[in-house]
Parts: structure tokens; C-alpha cells; sequence
């Protein structure tokens, strides 16, 4: 009868929707099950803080990847940030509506480049630029600071300027009544109201900062090292991952999951943080 | 020294200003730079004939077909559970904790970076299921990508169907699942076109899980078990072995070009029913 | 004297509670075949809530819970072995806004006849040209069909909406929550043209916040105020010597 198909559906309807759950935690264990063996093993203090990484002799220490893709993620945000925010007030605050409904969407039509190709164009034409002007191989922490500060503005802008069209009229206006000029409401209550969502966004792409992978293989340079300016070169957690993983075997693939392991929790950690900044502003509204 | 609050609002607007505008000529600079170094290349044969000596010569051919088939087999598991766990949140449950934990779990996979993707892919898929580096272990890969992609925007297009249709269906002695296929889905078929190409765009664009999981081979794949090379797998080899930069920039304009015009059918698309929909 | 009608639709001690507020408080009433019943009110006396109840409606609003009985041809359709589908085939419901599905005006008629399982594309044209028919818009619209229904006029509208209902074969009970509240007076005289038409065929129970539509069109006429039915009776008399003060009141404009 009609009403047992009914069921049927029901049912088979809450299996499907368990994939995505299903799948994360497929995906978590199997990293975990690969990683953290070797980190125990190792001991968690030595793969974090040893600044020796050479499979072939045993040691597997990933402090300078660390380091590196902090600085990387750290200077992308330094770019990102501020631009991205101020791009974001822009338009939302001193741009007629009919021309942000148009830069919007082509900025984050923009976003949808592919990695690869910011990468390319870093080798190509940022690298040689400051190898040419602040010495260095050009491959360097500045250039994937760069180059990533560029990849993450459309996810900055977008957000931002989703919390800060958020803002209810009634402040602006509140503002202006008063006598503020525009700039004015814009800074003393329009950007303290998104202030939660301005924060997240910025967290948000930290967190992608640092887990991009392609592009920062091709301008970072790929040395393990730790810098000590901006235009030696690094190689992050990520390069490290992609650049070992074709020839690692045993305890060498172990320590990529491992890292593979730290960051995935760091960027949850990052991600659950933004998330729930801009949900509790939600549910105080 | 104080400036007066007029002079500040100049200041600012022209400091915004200047970032907006610095950050649209960057990345307006990247396209127009690829593609004025890359069309050239690009020519009816280099699209479709065979690449020769790694790449140095020939075309991409190979690299379109990977290109068009790993989203295919992605989308081909992502959209049926994606819609139907959007269907499932939409039409068969209300909020509650069981529903708050499925989105969490959503949510989080939406967080993870691609390199993770590209590690699970290939110990899963690729290892312990003994797979290999294949078509399917990259579109099963990429299918659990894209899946929060789909269920977000399925979720969005479902619920904006009116709730009057549903009550119309039902009052004319349609069940649940009948209101769903002939009122729900085709009314919410916009929205999840839009999800489907972004998700479309997003495997385009993506090199480390496809290198992981489906490989690299310049050769036709004849069956799923085959290892093909996708496009943007292709350029990144060409760039960093330094085998040809002129392919290069060849297969950046298509790549570029085939990412823009996906995500512009997107954009328009959702801007074709949002305007349907304010009729 | 009024001939004895059969009983259609009866209701015992009905309840509704929507949340915690008890939407409709111990409705009992018999409602006659073949004739129009209208019922009258204030907003948010509990008409629709009571409307909603006869097709079981309300089934769907997640907080709601139903007490006592509401017997379709002495079957209580509250009743869990009950066929709630099969159900809305007999009991058809018009809502105050005109809902025309984003299909053909063909495929909207044709829409609840698909669902019994009608595949013969001749037999559903049939069936669609009958429905038009029976609500007064087959000349209307009989050229274009394929047209999409959502750009017919809000009358028209409603008169699909009437056609659809009416192309169920099962069809025996139609009813209406405010069909006319949109709508200008030429086609609201046009659905009360059909009604007075259609209540030879089926039973026809008609929620209005317009008292002297229900005065032109109800055989008899319910009062219902916070939820409790009033005063029912034949609408002569409700309107010009109701028992109840308070039904007195609501139909001279007393308050409303």
C-alpha cells in the first residue's frame, strides 16, 4: 500500500542523509588510523619540534614545516585581511547597490580560479620580481604569503560583506540621525555589528591558507629550513605532504599522515572556532 | 592635530576605494595575463589531439576526456545523496538534535582542506581497497568533496519552494514522497543545477586529490579502473617539470576559461530563478 | 419543511490543540449531503482550524493533536487504519489564496487524477475539459491549456484551482476557506455561481468572512467564535432571528 512505500522512503531518505556524517568520519579515522600510531610511536613532542627531517636517516621532525606554513598563513592574512575587509566595506557602504550586485559575484566568479594557476603565475612573474629586487631565490615565504593573501580575498570579502549586509538599516540610520557622516556610522557601529562575522571570515581563511597545498608548492621554494627572512624559502606542511608522498613508504608515509593528522585538527580547530562566532551571533539576533 | 570628520570620510572612502579596486585589477590582471599568453596555443588540434613527447608537443585531448569525466562520476554519487539528504531535512524531519549533528557533520566536511581529501582518497580508495590509482578512486574521492556543496545548495532550493504547493499537492491526496518528485524537486531543480555546477567548477579546478587518487597517465582511460590526467594536473606538471611553458599557458587559458564559464552558468542560472521567482 | 438529508460529515466533540491553545473546543455537528453549509466568524474563531480538520489537513503542522471524531459516512476518519490519502481524494479543499501549481493549466487539473494513476492521455483530456467545465472556465481557457497557470488572473485562479478539485473522481466533498477574499466581485459571483450548481453533486462546506455570502449561498449557516461552534441552523433564520445574542451581534455588524 501507498503508506508502506511511505516508510520505505523515509528510511532510505535518513541512510543517504548519514553520508556526509558517515564520510567524515570515515575520513577522520583513516588519517587518524595511519597518523597517530607513527606519532606515539615518535613521541608527539619530537615530530612537532625537531627541526631534522630526512626520512632516509629515520628522523622525522616537521618543526620547520610548521614554522613555515604559519609565517606563509600569518603573511597571507596580513595581505588578505586588511584588503579584503576594506574591499568588503567598500562595496557594501559606499557603492550604489546596482554595481555591488555586479563586483560581488565577479569577484567570487574570480575565486574559482584554480590554485595551480595563482601558482603559476607567482613562479612566473612574482618570483623573478622580488629575486630581482630584495634578492633571495625569489621562491620564498613572501611570495606564497603573496600569492595565498590573493587567493583568499574573495572568500574574505564574501563573508565580510555578508555580516556587514547583515547589519540591520535601523543602526546606520540611528547613526546618521545623530550627524555622522557616513564613514563615520560605518566605523562606530556598522563594523562593531559585524564585527563576529568580519573575525570569522578572517579565521576561515586562515584556515585555508594554510591547508592549500598546490600553489604554495610552486612559489615556496620547498626547502626545509627554517627562515629568517621573508625571501629565504620554506616548505610548509602541505608542500611537505604532496612533494614526499609519491616516494614515502612506511615509516616516512606514516609521518606525512601524522602531519596529515595536525593539520586537520588545526584547521577544524580554526573552522569550528569561526563557525560558531558567527552562529551564536545568529542566535543572539 | 584633528582631522575634521569630513576630510576623514574622503580619506577613507578613497583608501576603500583604492583596495577594492586594487583587488579587482589583480585578479582581472590574472585572467587577462593567462589568457593573452595562453590563447594563442590553444587551437582546434591542441584540444583535441594527443599529447606528444610528455607533453612538449601535441595537444590535451586526454586531459579534456579526465577533465570531463571525474566531475561526471563525482556528480553522478554527490547529487543523488546530496538532494536526497537536502529532500530528507527539507520535507521529512524538523530541527532537532539528530538533524543539528548531520549538519555539523556537514559542516565540517565542507572545512577540510584538499590535501586531505587527496591523503584519504588514497589510502582508502586507492590502498586498502586495492583500487589503484584510477577514474573511480578519483570520482569517489571528489564525489565526498562536493557533497556539502550539494547539500547546502539543494537544502537552500527546496526550502524556498512555497509551502502552498505542498499543501496543494497534499489536499488533492498526493503523499509525501509524490509532493516531493512532482512539485518539490522540479520546482527546486534551479538551485540544485546552480550547486551542481559550482561543484562542477570545484573539481575542475582541483589538482592534489585527483593526483593522489586518479593518477596521472596521458593515456585515454578505456574503462574506470584506467588512471587518467585531468587538465589542471596536466598544466601543474608541465609548469613545475619546466617541460613547456607555451603548453603551459596553453592549458591555463583552457582550464581558466572552462572554470569561468562554468561558474558563470552558475551565477546565471540562480539569477534567472531568483528573478522567476520574484514574478 | 426541509427534506430529511443523509448525514455526510458529522463531528463529535471535536478538538484541536495547536501547541498548547486549544484551537477548536468540542465541536459537535452534523452536516447534511448535497447542500451548502456555510460557516461565519471572526478571525481566528477557530473556521479554518475546523476546516482543516475535515480532510485531516492539520496532519501536517507538526504540533497539532486531534480529539474526538470526525465520522465521513459514519467511518471516523481519525480512525489509524484510516486512509489518509485515499481520504483527500473525497474530501477537495480550496484555499483562500488561489495556489495554482508552476504547471500547464492542463497538468494542474490533470495533477490529482495522475496521482490515482490515469495515464491515458485521451481519458485525462476528458477528465481535464469536464473539470474546466464543471468551474466555469473551460471557455476561458480551452485554446490555451498548455499555458502555464500562474498567468491566469486571480479569478481564474481560483476556478482552476475549483477545476482541479472537481476532476477528482472520487470526489464527494468540497471545501472552501475564504475562496473569495482576493477576489473582485464578478469573479466571486462566478464561484458562487458553481458552488450553488455544484451542491446537487457534492457536499460543499463554506468558510467566509463575508456574512452576506454566506446569506446569497448557504443553506444553512454555522457561527463559530473562540473556537466553539455557537449557533448552527438554516441560514434564513440565523440571519434574521438567531437564538444566541451573540450571533445576533456578529451578523448586524456588532462586531466582527
Amino acid at each position: 500500500m501507498k503508506l508502506n512505500g511511505e516508510k520505505i522512503v523515509k528510511y532510505g531518505l535518513i541512510t543517504v542523509a548519514f553520508s556526509a556524517l558517515a564520510s567524515l568520519l570515515l575520513i577522520a579515522g583513516f588519517i587518524l588510523k595511519e597518523g597517530l600510531p607513527f606519532m606515539l610511536k615518535v613521541g608527539v613532542r619530537d615530530f612537532l619540534l625537531a627541526s631534522d627531517w630526512d626520512p632516509q636517516a629515520g628522523k622525522f621532525g616537521i618543526y620547520p614545516m610548521i614554522v613555515a606554513s604559519l609565517y606563509v598563513a600569518f603573511g597571507a592574512m596580513l595581505i588578505g585581511a586588511p584588503l579584503g575587509v576594506a574591499g568588503a566595506i567598500f562595496l557594501n557602504e559606499f557603492v550604489p547597490k546596482p554595481v555591488m550586485r555586479v563586483v560581488k559575484p565577479t569577484i567570487e566568479l574570480l575565486a574559482g580560479i584554480p590554485s595551480v594557476v595563482f601558482g603559476f603565475l607567482g613562479v612566473m612573474v612574482l618570483a623573478p620580481f622580488i629575486r630581482q629586487n630584495m634578492g633571495g631565490p625569489g621562491l620564498s615565504v613572501l611570495a606564497a604569503a603573496v600569492i595565498l593573501g590573493i587567493m583568499v580575498l574573495p572568500t574574505v570579502i564574501s563573508i565580510s560583506s555578508d555580516a556587514i549586509g547583515a547589519v540591520p538599516n535601523s543602526y546606520r540610520e540611528g547613526a546618521l540621525a545623530l550627524g555622522a557622516t557616513r564613514w563615520q556610522s560605518v566605523y562606530m557601529v556598522t563594523i562593531k555589528a559585524a564585527w563576529s562575522g568580519i573575525i570569522a571570515s578572517i579565521i576561515l581563511a586562515m584556515g585555508r591558507a594554510l591547508g592549500e597545498t598546490m600553489a604554495v608548492i610552486m612559489v615556496a621554494g620547498n626547502t626545509v629550513k627554517i627562515p629568517h627572512s621573508v625571501t629565504d624559502p620554506v616548505r610548509t606542511l602541505t608542500a611537505n605532504i604532496a612533494l614526499e608522498m609519491a616516494n614515502a613508504t612506511g615509516m616516512a608515509r606514516e609521518a606525512l599522515f601524522a602531519t596529515g593528522v595536525v593539520l586537520f585538527v588545526v584547521i577544524m580547530i580554526l573552522n569550528g572556532i569561526a563557525l560558531s562566532t558567527i552562529k551564536t551571533k545568529v542566535r543572539r539576533k | 592635530m584633528r582631522i575634521s570628520p569630513k576630510i576623514a570620510q574622503v580619506l577613507a572612502v578613497f583608501l576603500l576605494g583604492a583596495s577594492t579596486l586594487l583587488t579587482l585589477a589583480i585578479l582581472v590582471f590574472i585572467i587577462v595575463f593567462v589568457l593573452s599568453k595562453g590563447l594563442p596555443g590553444v587551437n582546434f588540434e591542441f584540444l583535441f589531439s594527443s599529447p606528444k613527447d610528455m607533453g612538449r608537443a601535441g595537444g590535451i585531448f586526454p586531459t579534456l576526456v579526465g577533465t570531463v569525466l571525474l566531475p561526471l562520476m563525482a556528480l553522478a554519487l554527490a547529487v543523488p545523496l546530496g538532494v536526497g539528504t537536502a529532500v530528507y531535512l527539507t520535507e521529512y524531519t524538523r530541527e532537532t538534535r539528530f538533524t543539528r549533528i548531520l549538519r555539523f557533520g556537514t559542516d565540517c566536511l565542507a572545512g577540510i582542506p584538499s590535501i586531505i581529501f587527496g591523503l584519504f582518497g588514497f589510502i582508502f580508495f586507492v590502498v586498502t581497497l586495492k583500487m589503484g590509482w584510477c577514474l573511480l578512486s578519483g570520482g569517489l574521492t571528489l564525489a565526498i568533496m562536493v557533497l556539502p556543496t550539494i547539500i547546502r545548495t539543494s537544502e537552500e532550493a527546496t526550502r524556498a519552494v512555497p509551502n502552498s504547493y505542498r499543501e496543494v499537492s497534499f489536499s488533492l491526496g498526493a503523499t509525501r514522497w509524490e509532493t516531493v518528485l512532482k512539485v518539490v524537486l522540479p520546482n527546486a531543480l534551479p538551485g540544485i543545477v546552480t550547486g551542481v555546477m559550482l561543484g562542477i567548477g570545484r573539481c575542475i579546478g582541483e589538482t592534489a586529490v585527483v593526483i593522489f587518487t586518479a593518477g596521472s597517465s596521458l593515456r585515454m582511460p578505456t574503462s574506470a579502473f584506467d588512471s587518467v590526467r585531468t587538465m589542471s594536473v596536466h598544466f601543474y606538471i608541465l609548469a613545475r617539470e619546466g617541460i613547456s611553458n607555451e603548453k603551459a599557458y596553453a592549458t591555463a587559458a583552457v582550464l581558466v576559461i572552462s572554470v569561468l564559464l562554468v561558474n558563470l552558468a552558475a551565477y546565471g542560472m540562480m539569477h534567472h530563478f531568483i528573478a522567476k521567482r520574484s514574478k | 419543511m426541509t427534506t430529511k438529508r443523509p448525514v455526510k460529515i458529522a463531528t463529535r466533540n471535536l478538538r484541536v490543540f495547536l501547541g498548547k491553545e486549544e484551537g477548536l473546543r468540542g465541536v459537535t455537528l452534523n452536516i447534511p449531503a448535497n447542500q451548502i453549509l456555510g460557516i461565519i466568524g471572526p478571525a481566528g474563531s477557530g473556521k479554518t482550524t475546523f476546516l482543516r480538520a475535515l480532510n485531516r489537513l492539520n496532519d501536517l503542522s507538526p504540533d497539532t493533536y486531534v480529539e474526538g471524531q470526525v465520522l465521513l459516512d459514519g467511518q471516523d476518519i481519525y480512525h489509524p487504519s484510516f486512509d489518509v490519502v485515499a481520504l483527500r481524494k473525497r474530501v477537495g479543499m480550496l484555499f483562500a489564496l488561489p495556489v495554482a501549481l508552476p504547471m500547464s493549466i492542463f497538468e494542474n487539473v490533470a495533477y490529482g487524477p495522475r496521482l490515482s494513476g490515469i495515464r491515458n492521455r485521451k481519458r485525462l483530456e476528458e477528465i481535464v475539459e469536464r473539470g474546466l467545465k464543471a468551474a466555469f472556465l473551460w471557455d476561458e481557457v480551452k485554446d490555451r491549456l498548455q499555458m502555464s497557470g500562474l498567468r491566469l488572473s486571480g479569478g481564474q485562479q481560483q476556478r482552476l484551482c475549483l477545476a482541479r478539485v472537481l476532476a477528482m473522481e472520487e470526489l464527494e466533498v468540497i471545501l472552501l476557506d475564504e475562496p473569495c477574499s482576493g477576489l473582485d466581485p464578478i469573479s466571486t459571483s462566478k464561484i458562487e455561481e458553481a458552488l450553488t450548481i455544484l451542491k446537487v453533486k457534492y457536499t460543499i462546506i463554506l468558510v467566509t468572512n463575508n456574512t452576506k455570502q454566506a446569506a446569497r449561498v448557504a443553506d444553512e449557516t454555522a457561527f463559530f467564535l473562540g473556537g466553539e461552534m455557537v449557533e448552527y441552523g438554516h441560514t434564513g433564520k440565523i440571519f434574521t432571528a438567531p437564538d444566541d445574542k451573540r450571533t445576533n451581534d456578529y451578523v448586524t455588524g456588532k462586531f466582527g
